[in-house]
């Protein structure tokens, strides 16, 4: 297989099914995106970031 | 680079000097195989979410870049026959930039570890763009390839 593959605009059935796919994929991920910053102002997060500043801390000490 | 944390390596969180937190995550994506196929527990998902909402675009940072490519690393390391998609989201409309830039930054911090193959989809107007990751020694790199050169037939994508 070449490195990069183009599959060009077409008529084809399995075309359009793998555009509906793309597009699922793609809305799939940003909802990800939103669910992320979500859980980021609920808090979720918070114990995360603390290790890695005091990681960070550690590090430099 | 940055230091991160790992959460059963499949979730990577780290925070930049600006106090920007990222997280990068291989999720499952066994959903688009048969259940009979043998790379079903293999395939995953590479993805990058700012965890930090943002009013404008985050500043340019090196050490991002190399933060990412190290926990890429991290993650090939352990599990040697695992192999990724990368999929460029087109909301934005820069699929192309975000390809390009996920090019580049693969080639600059690789060193032979791993080997990428890209599909680029295009329609009247729109376009997608997806990579796949692998270590150049995965001994199922035949397999793999071939499924991703023939993604369309080959999985529930098109089912």
């Amino acid at each position: 297989m070449k490195n990069i593959q183009v599959i060009k605009y077409s008529t084809d059935e399995k075309h359009t099914k793998l555009l509906n796919f793309m597009r699922t994929w793609a809305k799939r991920k940003q909802d990800r995106q939103e669910q992320v910053w979500k859980d980021y102002e609920e808090g979720k997060y918070d114990e995360t970031i603390k290790k890695l500043r005091e990681k960070k801390e550690t590090k430099y000490v | 680079m940055y230091e991160f944390e790992a959460e059963s390596n499949t979730k990577y969180t780290f925070e930049t000097d600006s106090q920007i937190t990222y997280e990068v995550t291989f999720s499952p994506m066994e959903y688009i195989f048969d259940d009979e196929n043998s790379l079903k527990s293999n395939i995953y998902e590479l993805s990058l979410e700012l965890v930090t909402k943002l009013k404008v675009l985050p500043p340019k940072d090196e050490k991002i870049e190399m933060t990412i490519a190290q926990i890429v690393r991290h993650f090939f390391q352990n599990e040697p026959l695992n192999f990724a998609v990368f999929h460029v989201s087109n909301i934005d409309k820069k699929v192309i930039s975000r390809s390009r830039l996920f090019s580049n930054w693969f080639e600059k911090h690789n060193n032979d570890f791993l080997e990428r193959f890209e599909k680029i989809i295009e329609d009247k107007s729109e376009i997608f763009y997806i990579s796949l990751i692998l270590r150049t020694d995965n001994s199922l790199k035949s397999e793999i390839i071939d499924f991703f050169e023939n993604w369309i037939d080959d999985t529930n994508a098109t089912k």
